[in-house]
């Protein structure tokens, strides 16, 4: 149900979404808007663990096997990249990833996969839109367009840098002060973090980020039923991956995407997502004393 | 049924995570959203805030819904 209400609401995003920067990602409701694409990462999880925890076995998943969780990523991936919104669509993809591996594949397919995998990806740049081409271009120079292209991660490195150890203190960076950094409260925020509250403040929130995902593994590895473990895992990659994506974006070490950081960035749809995520890992984490 | 209360059962340490993430969350973006400008967003901030709220509410609601409800089903 999860999965086909969050799908309608991709597809009522390209009929009446708003349309805001350049896509359409967001479904106004009065007051409110909502993004859709943030939801469909819980009922991909939902929807494959389910599948999952039904076929898995010792031997691995059959390529007959991955045709239905195939289809189930790869409706709202489409509907994702028609928005676009390539971050958040790379996203659901690392997660449906990341479960697949997880309960094991056959090791023929694998390598089958794996060769497709790295010989198509080079291809994936002719289906890329003008401005995608330009973000990883950015990516390999920043300095092609320092002005342009380039001048959200040119200002968001020396935000970081600035911060030196401890911080400039709350308030007083002056790349954020000063409205240098661009999208400062939503995708950016790491480089407010890290220019006010230093190394220190940026391992500490790492450090955090760290134990959620370790426990988020052990909630996985002591639970009894393989629903709750993979389920578990989905939970955990989604949240991985995307901190792991946030933070390499603003650091440089990745294309710039647009994908919020989970609890810190600015953005309902975002933080009503991954806490309906830490619910389903508590409820699980809960069940592992379930009598018998 | 449970073989121990639920204070014991409760996962407090992924509680503590979050909260502790959440808090820093907060601090960070109201930073963001007010330093140095003639016109503070501090409405983002109390938005914020209703979203965790929200979020709280659904959380509570994921975490109270038996898993055997999900694992049940088409697919």
């Amino acid at each position: 149900m999860i999965y086909g209400f969050s799908v309608f609401l991709l597809v009522c995003v390209l009929v009446f979404g708003k349309y805001a920067g350049g896509s359409r990602r967001w479904l106004g409701l009065g007051v409110v808007s909502i993004q859709p694409s943030e939801f469909v990462k819980l009922a991909v999880i939902v929807m494959l663990a389910r599948y999952y925890a039904r076929v898995a076995n010792v031997n691995g998943l059959t390529f007959y096997e991955l045709f239905r969780p195939f289809v189930v990523v790869a409706v709202p991936f489409m509907l994702i990249v028609r928005q676009p919104d390539l971050g958040t669509a790379m996203v659901v993809l690392l997660i449906a990833v990341s479960m697949t591996l997880f309960v094991k594949v056959e090791k023929r397919l694998f390598v089958c996969l794996g060769f497709i995998s790295v010989t198509g990806g080079p291809l994936v740049w002719f289906c890329l839109k003008g401005y995608q081409k330009q973000r990883i271009l950015t990516f390999l120079n920043p300095d092609l367009d320092p002005l342009g292209a380039g001048y959200h991660i040119i200002q968001s490195k020396i935000a970081i840098g600035s911060g030196m150890f401890l911080g400039r203190g709350l308030g007083r960076g002056p790349q954020n002060a000063l409205s240098f950094l661009p999208e400062q409260h939503t995708d950016f925020i790491f480089s407010v973090l890290a220019e006010e509250l230093g190394f220190a403040g940026s391992f500490f929130m790492i450090f955090l980020f760290l134990m959620l995902v370790v426990w988020g593994l052990n909630v996985a590895h002591g639970c009894r039923e393989p629903f709750g473990t993979i389920v578990s895992v989905g939970v955990t990659a989604m949240i991985f991956w995307q901190v792991f994506i946030n933070v390499a974006m603003v650091t440089g070490l990745m294309p710039v995407v647009g994908v919020p950081l989970p609890f810190i960035s600015y953005g309902g749809s975002s933080v009503i997502t991954v806490m309906m995520c830490v619910g389903v890992l508590m409820n699980v984490s809960m069940r592992r004393f379930l009598m018998e | 049924m449970f073989d121990r209360p639920f204070v014991q059962r409760f996962d407090w340490c992924l509680f503590g995570l979050m909260f502790l993430l959440g808090c820093m969350g907060l601090v960070v973006l109201y930073s963001a959203v007010t330093a140095g400008s003639d016109a503070p967003r501090k409405l983002l901030v109390v938005r914020q805030v209703l979203w965790y709220g929200a979020g709280g509410v659904l959380l509570v609601f994921f975490f109270c819904v038996s898993t055997s409800c999900w694992s049940n089903g088409p697919m």
